[in-house]
């Protein structure tokens, strides 16, 4: 069996219904299993009143329940808005909100909760999700996709990738991020098996791994910080994990130096690397990456475009069209005004993103236009974090700084707010009543979007333009933190 | 080799990881100065430099700061 994207149904009933569909930690779901819970859910969604043309936000974290859900949506037609819980209460409601969703369904207790009064239809019709990314001004921005794009991305990981019949996908990327997808739509779409990977399964290293040979892995996509981590586990090698065969990178660059490293873990891994703005599903460059690579050399290329999709340059930006570009963002049509446009009667999207294009059509990345982030994978806009800043007590201005090392790889974030207490662009302790920030800004934003440090800063500096020179702050950090005096008390 | 020459190793080893200077009793991971992911680089480029690798249960203890890490690193040359 497996699901087909294109029509939104299972298919090919009669062949392997009880093979392993879907594993989480606490069971593992056939595919026939699998396809009586999605009818079941749906004929619930309808008693509980949700509507097709209109948006249900499923909750919750690395769940069977989450995946019914998806797919109970897509078969009913209705939008769905996928929330992890590692976002706070307040942004559940924000997106609640935001989409006019009359329902939520928490996934962790397999039940529909009331949302908005009234539920608003979707001003866009067929789409099959609606994605919420770091928005610049503090507010999340709901990218809405298509169902016909979600097949398009489906029939990619079946027909360009060769992972072979029936693979065993590890899935441990947030479903609130759309990367998450590759594993779900490839396992689904090649009739394979989805692996869950909870958050408590992953923080034990030696359980994580045991986990994954005990469902013989055989794909693994995530970011490179994530493997990253892996390799602290000496157990993390194809002596433990023989099945393993393949990795997919993408959200932040794969350097010569990791892939490596792995290849020494795993000598017979295919790593393939790829690139795509949620705006554009997922992914819209792949390239499979071959060894011999000389570490350091040179940063490896982030893929050619897909089947699907058509690449071009505009004064530097890389430009992205075709059928898999979102529909434009949520109730924003200035946002979408900004960076939608036609190119050969297709959607087009202004990625933000600065690249080249070599003569072989390899495409490589050179960093952003603007204010937005990828760090450690995650996508954040910094005024995102400066919004969330500004809400603390006593705050009225902040600004955040990407800290970066001397080869522009960037570490982490560092939050200022601006205070009349200290001479201009100098630094200092924060306010006592600022001693309890992070806990604060966790009921406002997920964990990743909370800076490592937060200081007291005079006067910000500005640019011209009068807009806060965040690299200036950085300096200042830098300087500041090499001339301090000894502070042992 | 001596304490002050492995702490000064383990600074530069560091500010080439996290990008900012450290003093040798800076509380690394209290501070936000390094995180789950440089805290990894970290623990990476102890093992290829010293030979000896830090338990991944035991990153918060040991790289507490540059003081107990040296002190972690001297402990299991033994």
């Amino acid at each position: 069996m497996h699901f087909d994207f294109d029509r939104c149904q299972f298919a090919d009933l009669e062949h392997n219904a009880d093979a392993p569909a879907l594993r989480d930690a606490s069971r593992v779901l056939d595919w026939a299993g699998l396809q009586l819970a999605v009818e079941a859910w749906q004929l619930r969604a309808s008693a509980a009143g949700i509507m097709p043309g209109t948006a249900l936000v499923i909750s919750g974290h690395k769940q069977i329940e989450f995946v019914v859900a998806m797919l109970g949506c897509l078969r009913l037609g209705v939008t769905y808005v996928p929330l992890d819980s590692i976002n706070p209460p307040q942004r559940l409601q924000r997106i609640i909100e935001l989409v006019g969703a009359g329902h939520y369904y928490d996934a962790a207790t397999d039940r529909f909760e009331a949302g908005v009064a009234q539920a608003t239809p979707l001003a866009e019709a067929d789409l099959a999700y609606i994605m919420f990314t770091s928005g610049s001004t503090g507010d999340p921005k709901g990218v809405q996709i298509g169902r016909d794009s979600v097949a398009l991305f489906a029939g990619w990981i079946r027909d360009c990738l060769g992972l072979g019949a029936r693979p065993t996908f590890m899935n441990q990327m947030l479903f609130s991020f759309d990367f998450s997808l590759f594993d779900l739509c490839g396992a689904l779409a090649l009739g394979g098996q989805c692996v869950l990977c909870p958050r408590e399964v992953i923080a034990a290293p030696l359980d994580f791994v045991g986990y994954l040979a005990d469902s013989q892995v055989q794909v693994w996509a995530s970011t490179p910080s994530f493997v990253r981590q892996q390799l602290l586990n000496d157990e993390f090698d194809a002596a433990h994990l023989p099945h393993l065969q393949v990795f997919v990178f993408g959200a932040e660059s794969l350097t010569p130096t990791l892939a490596n490293q792995l290849w020494a873990r795993f000598p017979k891994a295919r790593i393939i690397n790829s690139y795509g703005p949620t705006e554009a599903t997922c992914s819209t460059t792949w390239i499979e990456i071959l060894p011999p690579l000389d570490a350091g050399t040179q940063p490896l290329s982030i893929g050619r475009a897909k089947p699907y999709a058509e690449l071009f340059l505009v004064d530097g930006e890389l430009c992205i069209a075709g059928d898999h570009v979102m529909r434009g963002y949520l109730n924003r049509p200035d946002l979408s005004a900004a960076v939608l446009f036609e190119h050969n009667g297709k959607r087009a999207y202004r990625s933000g993103d600065l690249a080249e294009i070599d003569e072989h059509g390899r495409v490589f990345f050179h960093g952003r236009r603007d204010d937005q982030i990828k760090l450690h994978g995650y996508r954040i806009e910094l005024g995102e974090v400066d919004a969330g800043l500004a809400s603390l007590p006593g705050v009225s201005a902040a600004a955040t700084v990407a800290l970066r090392r001397p080869d522009g790889t960037l570490v982490r974030m560092i939050g200022f707010v601006e205070t009349l207490e200290l001479p201009a662009a100098t630094l200092g302790p924060l306010p006592t009543a600022l001693a309890d920030w992070k806990q604060h800004l966790a009921s406002r934003l997920p964990a990743y979007m909370i800076p490592s440090e937060l200081l007291a800063c005079g006067r910000f500096p500005g640019t011209l333009s009068d807009k806060v020179d965040r690299k200036r702050l950085a300096a200042l950090y830098q300087e500041t933190r090499l001339k301090r005096p000894k502070e042992t008390q | 080799m001596s304490d002050e020459t492995l702490k000064q190793q383990l600074a530069q080893i560091i500010e080439n990881v996290i990008g900012t200077a450290v003093e040798h009793d800076d509380l690394l991971i209290e501070s936000g100065l390094v995180d789950s992911m440089t805290a990894v680089d970290i623990v990476m480029a102890v093992k290829n430099e010293f030979g000896c690798k830090v338990p991944p249960t035991e990153i918060d203890e040991h790289l507490e700061s540059i003081d107990a890490l040296a002190a972690f690193i001297q402990a299991s040359r033994g």
